[in-house]
């Protein structure tokens, strides 16, 4: 008799069942669990997340299997969390096109899963460091929306770091 | 949130620009404030969210480890000021050369100092310090940085023993006596001699026959003195629960009664409250009116027995057992803290009628030892000061405790956003191993392993045994260094007996970095980084005998002179090496004429691998001189990394490396507003 399974629904309706250890690395989808079911899985539950995409949320969830018996640090913690680098294993696994990584970014910050989204963030920012502005819009594809004189403006401003 | 704008969005390739502002904000919260700068060049939604003060925070945080709020080096508004100063200031508490000065105080043999007053940024370059031993109520005053102009003044007969409570500043030493007199000594016109008794001034309550013993006196530290003495200046209490206000004329102004209490420390600004403690209350009372705005109870007992209010003996690190709680007040956010024993209180009573309160109470027996609320200007925590929450890091004002396990712990005066008290950090400082060994005397149980804690918005400083410091971060609690050094051998004491540290002083302007460490009879002034030199004699005049100790046994007249002229020959090769050196800056810079800005890239590139064509070359070279000529340019240049613009950053950075290039950059963009 095998265990109960979650069946995540993508929004192109595929589904993919998985270990209810590996599902609840999303807090969402852990929540949803338990004010449903308070007593435990009895049976397959199924949760649709319609604005994730099925090639997104393989990823995701190869990230939750990868983690399932990692505990990461608790939610107070937060300074610690900040200064630690990325983890070899995300690293290597984040090594996506930008698309999907913000996919991912999206879909770990729908599905509250905290970690993958503070290593997704990490990982954009690697990307930003050391680089000129105009280098950052070559990169993201960004179009400079500053006319000429705003930009001078910017670049003579000091007061932009205010705390306000 | 994003959820919507997606449905039906699932073919479109996913743009940065999708994703919500809060995880951008969240993407560059890992970003160092200089790229911070670059970022909010690259479109305006990115501009908009590095303005977001989340970001601002978060990169704070990575750097320094600050967390939501601290105290503010630059009070300044200015994220990127405050980011500068703080890195400055850390690189010169971590690299900067240390300069130390070890001297001792005459006529303090019995080592009992148990308060210090220091003036660090006295406009004359000498800051003085003052030490106050209320065993024998001598005060010791010298230069702060090497001990010279020392002057003595004794405590006199009839003391020893008797001062249950004083106060003390630059004009006044306050003392409340175990016989019920309250005593003020003019310092400035006290002699060492002790004769000029018209320098005294007794207090004394006709109407009351019973003379209870002074536990708590309070003393304006306003330096400007009150010609008509109508002011109340002076605040006295008794075991008897009696709070006396006085004028510097000896009249007293009210007297408060609290019944069956007795009153153990008293704070005041002077101008709005007067904070005391008694066994089971703090009170919060008008300073004009004299009423009661406030009763807090405290939640426990504080016990006092005959030995709570006589001075210690210098021989134990820390109060006993029977000492009383400690009061430290912070006027500028109305917060009352409060530590006994197991206890730490701290209450607000920015709203007499609402007080907010926050605690911790410490686990398994352990207790506080030592107390210490930041070392910072009168502005912040004196009597006209109030909080300015827009301030970078809101600031917030730090405090330390010594607990009895050994180890330090910091937290935060104004965060009330918990009624649990949190720490920053938890230090267990490591001393030297050269520092004594505590085991070797066993047989008194009142030894603690910290004898002295000070901090400011950057470090804390532990002090052991033997003047034996470390400096710690003051958030993160990561060790800086030792702030002390070796003494010299004459001071044979301090290798051979046990003696604690009494006081550690760090300078009052959070931005400086230097302090004092005050261990018995010796103290030990540290400075890091650039100053004049401790060693330039004052046009004052000098305490002879002591001058005498400073240079005997060192060196001879003789010594001395070759010394000086080594060192006027040291100085004539450093000038010399840097006008070369300038040549050599002018010469890549292109103040030179085109034919030696030729032969000097032909050189170079000829050492540089790998060989280029000579036309590309010679191009290159046109370029570079044009480029030289303007400097702007150039300057802006350092940070496009252009490749037909490699030559001039290499040349330069060999000599400066890149980060502090960028930081200076920055900084000068800043300033040029």
């Amino acid at each position: 008799m095998s265990s109960p399974k979650v069946i995540i629904i993508s929004s192109e309706d595929e589904r993919f069942p998985v270990d209810p250890k590996v599902a609840e690395k999303s807090v969402l989808i852990k929540n949803m669990i338990n004010d449903l079911n308070p007593d435990g899985l009895t049976e397959d539950f199924e949760i649709p997340t319609p604005n994730v995409r099925a090639n997104v949320l393989s990823k995701v969830l190869e990230w939750c299997e990868h983690h399932k018996n990692t505990t990461f640090h608790e939610e107070e913690d937060d300074d610690t969390k900040k200064t630690t680098p990325v983890e070899e294993w995300d690293k290597n696994f984040l090594k996506v096109d930008q698309e999907m990584l913000y996919d991912i970014i999206m879909a770990a910050n729908y599905l509250n899963i905290t970690p993958l989204m503070i290593s997704g963030c990490k990982v954009v920012a690697e990307m930003i460091k050391s680089k000129s502005p105009e280098e950052l819009r070559k990169t993201f594809n960004i179009v400079n929306d500053f006319t000429p004189e705003e930009e001078a403006a910017i670049r003579r401003e000091n007061e932009w770091a205010e705390d306000r | 949130m994003s959820l919507i704008d997606l449905l039906g969005n699932t073919l479109s390739q996913t743009h940065i620009h999708e994703l919500p502002l809060e995880i951008l904000i969240q993407i560059f919260s890992n970003l160092d404030p200089i790229q911070l700068n670059t970022i909010r060049l690259v479109c305006k939604r990115w501009r908009f969210a590095v303005s977001d003060k989340e970001t601002w925070l978060n990169s704070f945080s990575l750097k320094f480890g600050t967390s939501r709020s601290f105290p503010t080096l630059t009070d300044s508004r200015q994220w990127m000021v405050e980011y500068f100063d703080r890195l400055r200031c850390l690189k010169k508490w971590n690299k900067a050369v240390a300069i130390h000065k070890s001297y001792l105080l005459i006529n303090n043999e019995f080592r009992n100092v148990a308060t210090c007053v220091s003036n660090f940024n006295n406009n004359e370059g000498w800051g003085k310090l003052m030490t106050f031993s209320p065993r024998f109520g001598n005060i010791a005053i010298c230069n702060l940085k090497n001990g010279r102009n020392q002057s003595f003044i004794p405590g006199g007969n009839n003391v020893f023993g008797q001062i249950f409570s004083y106060d003390i500043n630059w004009n006044y030493l306050l003392m409340g006596r175990a016989d019920g007199e309250v005593v003020l000594k003019n310092l400035l016109t006290s002699t060492s001699s002790g004769a000029n008794r018209s320098s005294q001034l007794t207090f004394i309550d006709d109407l009351d026959s019973i003379k209870s013993p002074v536990t708590a006196v309070c003393l304006n530290s306003l330096t400007n003195i009150d010609k008509h003495k109508q002011r109340v200046d002076i605040i006295s209490g008794t075991l008897n629960g009696k709070l006396r206000l006085w004028n510097l004329s000896k009249v007293l102004v009210k007297v408060i009664e609290f019944e069956n209490e007795s009153i153990i420390n008293i704070r005041s600004d002077f101008k709005s409250f007067i904070i005391i403690n008694t066994q089971i209350n703090v009170y919060v009372i008008h300073f004009s009116n004299h009423t009661i705005l406030a009763q807090i109870p405290l939640g426990f007992e504080i016990e006092l027995s005959d030995n709570t209010f006589v001075p210690s003996n210098y021989f134990y690190g820390t109060p006993g057992p029977d000492a009383k709680n400690n009061l430290d007040v912070d006027f500028g956010d109305s917060n009352i803290i409060i530590t006994y024993r197991s206890h730490i209180r701290v209450f607000n009573f920015k709203v007499p009628t609402a007080i907010k309160s926050r605690e911790l109470d410490l686990p398994n027996d352990m207790f506080v030892t030592l107390s210490s609320m930041q070392t910072c200007p009168s502005h912040k925590t004196g009597s006209h000061s109030s909080r300015n929450v827009k301030l970078v890091g809101l600031d917030e004002l730090l405090y330390a405790n010594a607990l009895s396990d050994g180890s330090v712990i910091t937290w935060k005066i104004r965060d009330f956003t918990d009624k649990h008290i949190i720490p920053q950090c938890k230090i267990t400082p490591e001393f030297s191993k050269y520092s004594p060994d505590l085991s070797n005397y066993i047989g008194n149980e009142n030894f603690g392993t910290i004898t002295a804690i000070a901090l400011n918005g950057v470090v804390v400083a532990i002090g052991g045994y033997n003047g034996f410091t470390n400096l710690h971060n003051v958030f993160t609690g990561e060790f800086i260094k030792e702030a002390s050094v070796k003494y010299p051998k004459k001071m044979s004491h301090m290798y051979n007996e046990l003696i604690p540290v009494n006081r550690i002083l760090l300078n009052d302007v959070p931005k400086e970095t230097n302090g004092l460490i005050v261990c018995g009879d010796t103290v030990q002034y540290f400075q890091f980084g650039e100053t004049e030199l401790i060693n330039s004699s004052t046009t004052s005049g000098t305490s002879g005998v002591h001058k005498k100790k400073i240079n005997s046994g060192v060196l001879n007249k003789h010594e001395s002179k070759k010394k000086i002229r080594d060192q006027i020959d040291d100085y004539d090769t450093q000038v010399y090496l840097e006008s070369e050196r300038q040549k050599m800056f002018e010469k890549y810079n292109g103040l030179f004429d085109e034919e030696d800005e030729l032969s000097i890239a032909l050189a170079m590139s000829q050492s540089q691998a790998p060989p280029i064509d000579e036309d590309e070359e010679l191009a290159r070279v046109l370029e570079l001189s044009k480029l030289a000529q303007k400097e702007e340019i150039h300057v802006a240049q350092v940070r496009d990394p252009d490749p037909e613009s490699d030559l001039a950053p290499a040349t330069e950075g060999a000599l400066v490396d890149e980060d502090d290039e960028l930081r200076r950059i920055l900084e000068l963009s800043l300033i040029e507003q």
